[in-house]
């Protein structure tokens, strides 16, 4: 079984459509748009930059031949570089989290694209496998399973249907959709789509004419303007589902004994799978806008980068109701259950965060006095933020001990529930300014591993917490 | 009132650590903070001189002298005060499980780290610390670095040989 592998062929072809994506308006204004202006600089840069694709085409295509694994009994050894050539060994206990992307140019061929991400510092923090077989994937997930000990593969389904065992805690019905086309602004990506077929369109037929032609036929016609409006609203509606759909369908939350997968999108599908063991936190955030809704997101905190191809974020599902959000971490991750019942900041700690310096006003009030002193006034919209934030802040927060939990919420504008355990937080640190001691206020930071380093603050906490935190964390 | 507390740090019922930095780390903090403030009057000095010779306008010059003025205050401060304030509430301590870090007057902050989630721990000197005979000891976990910044030499060998010792210990949740 061991023996150097390389990528699918199909990788060049990945690689060159993302070098002549980023090149793509490049090319557009030099052979398109200039194509008929011989003055040199747009000789030289066709010249220059067919120059440039060729010796790129052929760097993707040595790198292709250079790119090569091999599966060891610990781990992958991983052969790269075209002329500096880079050898690196990752253990797969190292492996923090494993993401399968199957992109529609990558599926017509059967192909899965796979990335092993670590806990290491830098770029050589995860592995990126551009194109494998299903078959070659398939070996390398094995491959972990075995350097893991753990019972079953978490992409392939072959075997066994270990994927029977699994507990489904989210699929994404209609309604969600619904949810999230609504939420995710989606259709406001038409606007962008449709101003460039505009802009291209007007550049063939005289739309300007046609415009004004349109708007007086319309200006006269008042129930086809109706109609006109009604099919845009339509447009914007059915482009707003489908951008929606193809990114939120046939979407599933669901974990064993071992780890949390998350699987979704149409077109391009992904499959995300975490160790339980390597989640080192989770958190539950809230803007106020999903306040408002019951809408919240679930974040797990690992050592290793979390950035979902699938929600852009790391967050599992952007628009889950808060109700939900909470039973799925009490159902997979009960070391991370949430507790009800939380206690709040006492009065005192409200005021303090009042009377704190609105440095940010300030600065925003100087640089008005500067450069638009007759504006000065407008600078207590700042402040009056501010002001609702702090208060939010102080209405939001939350704290809890419970057996090895300990569980914080946060946040003005922006909420975070915060839980983790004894033996995951690093270090711990409590702060006191001298006027906080007069005020018998502290502050609480835990540091958890993560990328970047997570830190929790909660702010003006009365001293009997802080002193709870300390000896909780001392008697470990 | 509280604010007059005569004991180090805050009045929080927590255990503290006991052990102290070098009284000698007072001059040591002292040579630096004169070396900068030697630095920043050159430049000031300079500055004034440019002014004088080029006829720069007379506010810049009345900046420049208000700069002069609040440097010399921050020296009484960074010279004289600072040092001391600093050596006198530095307190640090460890036992088989946890490294505590206390410092600061004006705003006390309290550390834990536990040994098990050291990464690890290394020994710094600079020109002046060599003087007089001092070591910084740096502490690194998996998310940020601590530094005890004047312990004698041979409290420093022996802080570093326990620390690396005890944060040896297998720890679960580091892979």
């Amino acid at each position: 079984m061991s023996e150097k592998k390389r990528m699918h062929p199909m990788m060049i072809v990945v690689e060159a459509g993302t070098y002549l994506k980023s090149m793509f308006f490049l090319f557009l204004i030099l052979f398109v748009f200039q194509y008929a202006n011989e003055s040199l600089w747009a000789r030289l840069g066709r010249w220059a930059l067919l120059f440039i694709t060729f010796i790129m085409l052929l760097h993707v295509l040595l790198k292709w031949a250079a790119t090569s694994y091999e599966l060891k009994e610990t781990g992958i050894d991983f052969y790269e570089g075209v002329l500096k050539k880079k050898q690196r060994h990752i253990a797969y206990r190292q492996v923090q989290h494993i993401e399968q992307q199957k992109p529609i140019y990558l599926n017509l061929f059967k192909l899965v694209s796979l990335k092993l991400e670590t806990g290491a510092e830098g770029e050589e923090a995860s592995l990126l496998f551009l194109a494998l077989t299903t078959e070659a994937a398939h070996h390398i997930e094995h491959a972990l399973v075995k350097g893991e000990r753990l019972q079953a593969e978490a992409f392939s389904e072959a075997q066994g249907s270990p994927v029977g065992m699994r507990t489904i805690h989210f699929a994404s019905s209609h309604r969600d959709i619904w949810k999230a086309s609504l939420l995710s602004f989606s259709y406001l990506a038409l606007i962008p789509v449709a101003g460039g077929l505009f802009s291209n369109l007007s550049k063939f037929v005289d739309l300007k004419s046609m415009e004004n032609s349109l708007i007086g036929f319309m200006a006269e016609n008042k129930l086809f303007l109706f109609i006109a409006v009604m099919l845009l609203l339509i447009l914007l509606g059915v482009s707003g589902w489908l951008f929606a759909y193809l990114k939120y369908g046939r979407y599933v939350i669901s974990s064993d004994e071992e780890r949390v997968y998350v699987k979704g999108g149409v077109l391009n599908e992904s499959q995300f799978a975490i160790q339980k063991k390597h989640v080192q936190a989770v958190a539950i955030k809230q803007s106020l806008f999903k306040r408002w809704l019951r809408i919240a997101e679930v974040e797990l905190i690992s050592a290793g980068k979390l950035d979902l191809e699938m929600t852009d974020k790391s967050c599992l599902y952007p628009f889950l109701p808060v109700q939900r959000a909470i039973e799925i971490v009490n159902e997979m991750l009960p070391e991370y259950s949430i507790m009800p019942n939380m206690k709040q900041l006492p009065a005192r700690s409200g005021w303090a965060r009042l009377f704190r310096i609105p440095w940010l006003w300030l600065a925003g009030l100087a640089a008005l006095l500067i450069w638009k002193p007759e504006w000065w006034l407008f600078s207590f919209v700042l402040l009056f933020l501010t002001a609702c934030s702090r208060l939010f802040d102080y209405r939001n927060s939350g704290f809890l001990i419970q057996g090895n939990r300990i569980q914080v919420q946060s946040g003005g504008f922006e909420s975070t529930l915060f839980i983790t355990n004894k033996g995951r937080i690093i270090e711990m640190k409590l702060k006191q300014s001298v006027i906080k001691t007069n005020f018998g206020l502290s502050s609480i930071t835990l540091t958890n591993r993560g990328k970047p380093v997570h830190m929790e603050t909660l702010r003006d906490v009365p001293e009997a917490w802080a002193e709870q935190t300390y000896h909780w964390y001392n008697g470990r | 009132m509280r604010y007059f507390y005569k004991e180090a740090g805050s009045m929080l019922n927590i255990e503290k650590p006991d052990h102290r930095i070098s009284r000698d780390f007072i001059y040591v903090k002292r040579l630096e903070a004169w070396i900068w403030f030697a630095a920043a009057m050159l430049a000031l000095v300079v500055l004034i001189y440019l002014g004088f010779y080029f006829e720069w306008p007379g506010w810049l010059r009345l900046i420049i002298w208000a700069g002069i003025l609040i440097e010399v205050g921050y020296a009484v401060w960074a010279i004289g005060l600072a040092p001391i304030l600093l050596q006198r509430y530095w307190r640090y301590g460890m036992n088989r499980e946890y490294i505590q870090l206390q410092h600061g007057r004006l705003i006390w902050s309290h550390e834990l780290i536990p040994l098990a989630k050291v990464q690890y721990v290394q020994l710094q000197q600079g020109p002046f610390l060599r003087k007089r005979g001092l070591y910084a000891l740096e502490i690194g976990t998996m998310g940020s670095s601590h530094s005890i910044p004047g312990l004698p030499e041979a409290e420093a060998l022996v802080m570093r040989d326990e620390i690396a010792r005890h944060a040896n210990i297998k720890d679960e949740d580091a892979i």
